[in-house]
Order: C-alpha cells, then structure tokens, then sequence
C-alpha cells in the first residue's frame, strides 16, 4: 500500500467519526420520554435464613428388606359357647375370684348381682391356688352351678 | 369353664393391649368369642355395681351365630416379607407403636428385646442358615411350659431370623436350635416372674468359642451373649411374650436368657450332659426356667483339713441352709472347677451324683413349714403324683406330724443341679429355678 498521507488519515478518521451521526441523521426520529418519577424501595434489615441441616446418609447405606421373626399359630378347634340361660331367676350363679388381682372388686359382684336378682342363687367362692381353677373345682362348680362368672381376668 | 360345659362370663380389665392378650388366649384355648366384661383398669377400683345388668346381659343374651359356630380356625399366616426400609425406620418397625401405652405403663418393644437389632434380611438369614443341615421349612413346635399346649408353630427359618437380629454366627445355630426346641419364655398371661437359663454342656460349647471361665456369667463373650439373646428374642416372637402385656411380672426376672457354658473338661465330676441322661461326648442344652435365682457368690477360705460341716457352717449360708426354703424348686449350686476338685478331694464325692444324694439327704424342712408353703395347694399336686416309698417327696410325708423333717427337693436327688464353670480359684454359689430340662443339640448340626 501507498503510502498513507497525512490528509489521508486525518480525512479517513474524520470520516469513522461522522458514521454514527450520518446513520443517526438517517434514523426516524424517536418519541420523547416522559422521566417516570420511582421511589425507592424500603430498606429493612433481613435476617438471613440458617443454613439448611443437611445430615448426610452414612456412606453405603440403602435399605434393608427384612424377613418376619414371628411365629404362625396352629390350627385351633373352636368350640361353641354353652347356650345362655333364659333368665337368672331360680338358678345358681357361682363369682368366682381368681386371685388375679382387683379382688375387692370381684367379690363385690356376689352380694351385689344377689340383690340385683334376688330369686337367683348367687355364691362367692375364691380359688384355692394362686393360678386359677383347679380340675376338682372345675368339677364342682360344673355340677353344682348353673353358671360362672369369673374375674379379675389377667 | 365353657368347654367343661356351663356359660360364663369373664371380667376383664378394659385395656386394650390386654384384651387383646385375652382374645388371643381365647383363641389359642378354642373359645375365641368367651364373652367378657370389660372394666376400667384401676386397682382402687372396689365395687362394680354399675356393671352388674352386664354381667346378668352375658349370661342371659342369645348367642349370635359366630358364638355358636364350632369347627376348625385357621389362622392367617404371617408374611415372610415383613417390610423395606432404612436402617432407622426397620429398628422402629420392630419396636412397634411406643405411644400406645397409657401414662404410667413404659413402653415396651414390639419384636425385639427393647435393644437395636439386626436387620435379618435374606441374605443374612441365608448365611445363619448355613449353621444347619435341616431344612429351612422344619416346623419347631412352640409349647406352652406348664400346659405343654402347641401354642406356635416356628420354623427352622424363624429361629436363624431371631439369631440374625441378635448378632449370632452361624456356628451358633445347633444351640439356638435346640432353644427353641428346649423352653422358650412362652405366652402368658402370667403375672408370675418367668425366666429362662441356659448351660451347654459338652464339645460344641468349645466348638463356638463359649466362655466356661472367669466372667462366665457376665458380658463379653459373642457365644454367650449373643445366643442369650436369640433366646430373649425367640421368647417374643416365637413364644408370643409381650412383655409388660402378656408377661406382668411385678418386677420381672433379670435372667432372660442367661447363657453359658459348663467346664465339662476341668469338672472333676461327671458333666450336665451325663447327669441328664446323654453321653459324656454329647452336646447337651440344659434349661432352667420359671422364677430363677441367682445369689451372689461366695468366695471360701480354705483351712486344711476341713469338716465339712465346719466349711457349711462357715459360709453366711451354708449350701445346706441355703437351699432350705426352696421346697419344690430346682436347687442351683454352682462350683468353680477348683472348688469341686476340693469337695471331691476333701469330702470324697467321687461323682455328681454323690453330691446330689448328699444334698437330697441332709435339706429338711419340717412338715409344718412344707404345709405353710405359699402354694403348697400347688405343691401338694406334684407331692401327690410322686410315688409312695419313692426317694422324692412323696404322700407319706404329707402324713407327717409338723416337727417331722422332709426333703426340700421334691422331685429326688436330681433336683438338685450341680454347675461346675467358673474360673481359676475357690468360689461356689447357689440358685434355684422352678424346672429343668435337657434338649441334645447335636441332632440340630
């Protein structure tokens, strides 16, 4: 290339500097503005949020699938309740106290269910062990009584 | 009371987890719908007059047609997959709901012994399993102790499951196999206080790495204190215990699967194995259960040459003294190696059973004391059914006048139960438990 001369430069420079304002010159002209007033917004202090507790899942955890630890129960033979009695009156009710516990609470079933029902004939009786009926008391009251009731039941 | 064929009706405290014990006692008894009245759970509790019109209601009502009905109840299987989860949310699933107890009664845990388990999962179970040749479906028959009633049908698999979450190796399954064969703490309800103890006695106790030395009776040994536990856990899911529930005792047995081992090799007599019936080269499980009692042991300071009713007299109790009181039960002495090698040496019991003469011979009671028993009601059943003449307490001795002497051990000479285990030095104990029972472990390899 020639040799630039100084009347070269300095037109060329000239000219970069007018581009703008020649494309300008050509533009529409744009629609004034009207400043929109703002207000500044309120400044409260924030307490910033605590940082989120991340307790990591011990290194190679997942789950577990786990088999059941408890037993089945056998078949049972299931016996039908003895039929109930018509009413209490003219027979012999036996309260029995098991010695489970709550035996003030129990014997007061004797006197109370006899005056209750005073044709039925109710006897109080306290077992003779301290785990329940024994087979010989079984009998008896079997053969001698018309029905049972029993507590405390533990 | 039903089944012997008059109606009743049962009150019973309006708890729910009680109730819920009753009706599967019901079940399991085959009277599932017993009628019953429920009353609040309250001990000052001193009339129920309010609830007389339901106690007249059960005994007068019709029954319904599920009262009626008789036949045979099948039971709904439990799944084998209990549950997925994280390692938290397992060991909670196994505790159970801890909130529905009501105020004052402490919670107690579901399935498991109140400690974080295991989680059995297949893969685990699978490896206990190999501690066993017999298959993992083999039905193990639960039965209640005294009634001797199939309660619970487990399984080969059940038991290495419990041997899983207690942290047992699989060389431990022959001896947590014949726990679940032998005595488990099963069922209730009972009030009464219940627990379980258990001495191998025999090769495998070597065999799986058991403590038969010093702290044999305490914590640290895996053999020991890991197959306690098993048992502790069978009691709960295989024996249908729930503690605090089923099992009400005022303050509970603190052996709960006390396990460990006999120093066959360093006892100077025959073993436990031998004394039960097996052979010396036998692996033998032997139970002790009921209401089992440990004392503290006595250390003794030997004077040679010793009388022996000097070296008895010597102690706070003498073996002698100590195990007067105990009619009826199991009579524990417990010996150090050491300390049977002196009673043999010394005193010149060449056998166990020598020993166990000599204890049946010299523990009186007077008859007096016997009929003042506080089951002696109980007692007296068992006296009945031993033999006249017999070498036990028998109903020649019911006749007696009160001053008269009879044996403390009811059921003979074999009532009483020599432990030898324990480490270096002189020290012996004693105990008791209500009854015994020996279970071979060898067929269980």
């Amino acid at each position: 290339m020639k040799k630039l001369t100084l009347l070269g430069v300095i037109c060329l420079a000239l000219i970069l500097t007018a581009l703008p304002f020649m494309a300008a010159c050509g533009a529409e002209e744009p629609a004034p503005v009207t400043p929109v007033p703002v207000t500044p917004a309120p400044v409260t202090p924030v307490t910033p949020a605590p940082a989120p507790v991340v307790v990591p899942a011990p290194a190679g955890e997942g789950v577990f699938t786990v088999l059941n630890p408890v037993a089945n129960q056998p078949p049972i033979e299931v016996h039908a309740l003895n039929p109930r009695l018509d009413t209490l009156d003219g027979k012999k009710v036996i309260v029995v106290n098991l010695r489970g516990g709550n035996e003030e609470a129990i014997t007061s079933v004797g006197p109370d269910l006899q005056a209750a029902v005073p044709g039925c004939d109710v006897t109080s009786y306290t077992v003779k062990d301290k785990w329940g009926l024994l087979p010989p008391e079984i009998d008896m009251i079997v053969s001698e009584y018309d029905a049972a009731i029993l507590g405390h039941n533990y | 009371m039903e089944k012997a064929g008059i109606p009743c009706v049962l009150e019973t405290w309006d708890f729910p987890d009680i109730i819920g014990i009753t009706e599967d006692t019901f079940l399991l008894n085959g009277v599932p719908e017993i009628r019953q009245v429920l009353t609040p759970p309250d001990t000052t509790l001193t009339s129920l007059r309010e609830y007389i019109p339901e106690f007249i209601d059960a005994l007068t009502r019709p029954l319904t047609d599920e009262e009626k009905w008789s036949g045979t109840y099948e039971p709904p299987g439990q799944p084998r997959i209990l549950m997925t989860g994280t390692y938290d949310e397992v060991q909670s699933y196994f505790e159970g709901d801890l909130t529905r107890f009501p105020v004052g009664v402490a919670p107690v845990a579901l399935m498991t012994d109140g400690q974080p388990v295991v989680p059995p999962t297949e893969d685990r179970v699978a490896r206990m399993l190999t501690g066993t040749s017999h298959s993992p479906d083999e039905i193990i028959e639960i039965k209640h102790q005294r009634s001797g009633q199939v309660q619970y049908l487990a399984t080969v698999e059940k038991v290495a499951i419990n041997a899983v979450m207690a942290g047992c190796k699989p060389e431990y399954m022959p001896v947590a196999l014949a726990m679940s064969e032998s005595n488990l703490p099963v069922g209730g309800p009972t009030d009464c206080t219940s627990g379980q103890m258990y001495v191998v006695s025999g090769p495998i106790a070597k065999e799986i790495g058991m403590n038969a030395f010093f702290e044999v009776l305490g914590p640290g040994n895996p053999a020991n204190s890991t197959l306690g536990r098993a048992a502790a856990l069978m009691g709960v899911n295989l024996g249908g215990c729930q503690m605090g529930v089923s099992t009400i005792g005022r303050h509970g047995d603190n052996i709960w699967g006390l396990t460990f081992a006999e120093a066959t090799d360093r006892s100077p007599w025959e073993g436990l194995n031998v004394d039960c019936g097996f052979g010396a080269d036998e692996s033998v499980l032997v139970n002790f259960g009921g209401a089992i009692g440990i004392m503290p042991p006595c250390s003794a300071s030997f004077q040679i040459p010793l009388d022996l009713k000097e070296f008895q007299a010597s102690m706070p109790e003498g073996i002698e003294a100590s195990l007067e009181g105990k009619i009826g039960s199991i009579g524990l002495v417990f010996f150090t190696p050491d300390t049977a090698e002196l009673w043999k040496e010394e005193y010149g019991f060449e056998t166990m059973q020598e020993l166990q003469d000599y204890l049946f011979d010299n523990c009186e009671i007077t008859a007096g004391d016997m009929r003042k028993h506080y089951s002696f009601v109980h007692l007296k059943q068992r006296i009945l059914a031993n033999p006249p003449g017999s070498r036990t307490l028998n109903p020649d001795h019911l006749e007696l006048p009160d001053d008269a002497l009879v044996p403390v051990f009811c059921e003979g000479p074999d009532a009483a139960k020599i432990i030898v285990t324990g480490g270096d030095g002189m020290q012996w104990g004693w105990g008791r438990s209500s009854s015994v029972k020996s279970t071979l472990i060898d067929k269980w390899r």
